[in-house]
């Protein structure tokens, strides 16, 4: 197997993993729009890193946090009109990132890439960077595994309990806006809310529990990746996209699965 | 001792007013039953004497402000909200939230075992262990936060509507529980009911709530026909079967001729 592919089918499978593992807790929370929020974010804080010349990996991280937590306080103080400010947030901050990159002097930076991402090209640094911040991800949501699920079903229970919800959600937020800028090197800044979406919705509807709903989404996840690089390099397909398809395939056979029962 | 001191509490949430200037205090081991009419501020009574809306004055529980209690504190008090808000969808079972509830809390694995088997059996749900919580009626559902709430042998329990959904066989299970752990161990017990005749029947101290405090006292001197219209706009009657109303919704029925 060539490196690049080894390279690509590892960041896809640490990813696809974190998105699934994270994404039952977005859709319990149904907080699926947060993802698209902060993945159209991103192209702003990639224009920023290309503007004061450091990896635009980096900026978009940074970035994707601080908006992630702005919407997380959004979230939290239950505004009605999330739908709104979402519905102008996203599109005004995806619009910025497309005109300052233009601002880019030298070098441009392929926006297509950024929208739809491009595993094939992910470099060693990015695989380090992708390892190390999974692993954090991963710490802290194993560690809090238990306050998380207590506060998404019921966050008044969760306080009168004393659980620290307010720093445990922050960083919640800011774990997920990770993940999520992450992801986007592998499936891009449009798709990548399927990852987060797609393979839980798929767990939720063969699972008989929650413990089930964790490791079916995690398992469609993997699937999802390898079998959707593979057969984007067997065919010559993009890989994000493949990926996508592959996973909306599997989800299809479990709502067949379903009415079965 | 107090165990629940309240001083000039008033909530406002954006326009409206739904608590003004509210003040009493609970003794430790009395069964305390909230009424009022819908609207009347009860939930948001329970919900700021356990800091979970913002309000102006002094709540107190244990004797410090909730934002001062230390973690075993927390874990003494017992909280069945109205409402459960989840999305229905996601397959979790009744065991399961009972085994998540009780996560990092420092008992052995047999006593929770044991506690979460006694009190699903107290419920009523020892059938429904492996029901996602999705398929559950309102009632079950209800149970299963009463159940949650109390295996941790709460020593404040705070209670809004637990009974809604219950039926009436259910309903007598609970409050003889619930007057005997009271009466036995001197657990405090503050419970919002729609019910106004259990009251009488159960209830040391009866709170009538609407917006303000309307009265405040053992039942048989509070649960007057002058209260009761203070409260509701109208006499006790109103609670009995009375014929329909003239020129009212009820008359609608007998037009259709119900068979
Ligand atoms: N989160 C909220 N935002 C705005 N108004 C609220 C909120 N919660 C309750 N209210 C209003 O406050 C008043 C009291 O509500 P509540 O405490 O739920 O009454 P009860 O439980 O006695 O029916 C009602 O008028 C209700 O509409
Ligand atoms: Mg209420």
């Amino acid at each position: 197997m060539p490196l690049f592919l080894q390279r690509a089918l590892a960041a896809g499978i640490i990813t696809s993993i974190l998105c699934a593992f994270v994404g039952v807790f977005v859709i319990t929370r149904k907080m699926a729009f947060f993802a698209n929020a902060v993945a159209h974010s991103s192209l702003t804080g990639i224009a920023i890193g290309f503007l004061v010349n450091t990896n635009p990996f980096w900026s978009a991280i940074g970035f994707g946090a601080l908006v992630g937590m702005g919407i997380g306080y959004l979230y939290r103080k239950s505004v009605l009109f999330i739908d709104t400010v979402i519905g102008i947030f996203l599109p005004s901050s995806m619009a910025l990132g497309i005109i300052l990159i233009g601002f880019v002097k030298g070098y441009k930076p392929s926006l297509l890439s950024y929208l739809f991402g491009d595993i094939l090209a992910v470099t060693n640094s990015d695989l380090y960077i992708i390892s190390v911040l999974s692993l954090i991800s991963f710490i802290f949501l194993t560690a809090f595994f238990h306050e998380i699920i207590i506060i998404s079903l019921d966050e008044d229970w969760a306080r009168v309990k004393g659980v620290a919800v307010n720093p445990i959600d922050y960083t919640f937020f800011v774990i997920l806006s990770l993940i999520i800028v992450v992801s986007t090197k592998i499936v891009g800044i449009i798709l990548v809310s399927a990852l987060i979406v797609i393979p839980p919705a798929s767990a939720m509807n063969v699972a008989r529990n929650f413990k089930e709903t964790m490791i079916y989404s995690i398992l469609f996840g993997i699937i999802s990746a390898i079998l959707g690089i593979w057969f984007s390099y067997l065919f010559d397909i993009s890989t994000g996209p493949s990926i996508v398809i592959t996973a909306s395939i599997i989800f299809a056979i479990t709502l067949i699965a379903r009415r079965k029962k | 001792m107090s165990v629940i001191e309240v001083k000039n509490l008033t909530v406002k949430y954006e326009n409206t007013v739904a608590l003004y200037d509210v003040s009493f205090s609970i003794e430790k081991g009395t069964l305390a039953i909230v009424i009022g009419p819908n609207g009347a501020g009860k939930s948001t009574l329970i919900k700021s004497i356990l800091n979970l809306v913002p309000f102006a004055g002094e709540v107190k529980i244990f004797g410090k402000p909730f934002n001062k209690l230390s973690k075993e504190e927390h874990l003494k008090i017992g909280y069945v909200p109205q409402k459960f808000n989840f999305p229905k969808s996601l397959p979790i079972t009744v065991d399961e939230i009972m085994h998540l509830s009780f996560a990092k809390i420092p008992i052995s694995k047999l006593e929770k075992e044991k506690r979460i088997e006694k009190f699903l059996k107290m419920a009523h749900l020892e059938n429904l262990r492996n029901y996602k919580i999705g398929d559950l009626s309102g009632g079950q559902m209800q149970r299963v936060l009463i159940a949650r709430a109390l295996m941790f042998l709460p020593e404040i329990i705070l209670m809004d509507e637990p009974l809604a959904g219950i039926d009436v066989a259910g309903e007598k299970t609970f409050y003889e529980f619930i007057d005997s752990i009271h009466q036995r161990f001197g657990i405090t017990i503050m419970l919002v009911s729609h019910d106004v005749t259990s009251v009488d029947k159960y209830a040391d101290l009866v709170l009538c709530l609407n917006k303000r405090l309307v009265c405040y006292g053992k039942p048989s001197e509070v649960l007057t026909e002058s209260n009761f219209h203070k409260l509701y706009g109208q006499d006790m009657g109103a609670f009995r079967h009375k014929p329909c109303p003239k020129d009212g919704p009820c008359e609608l029925y007998k037009e259709q001729e119900v068979k």
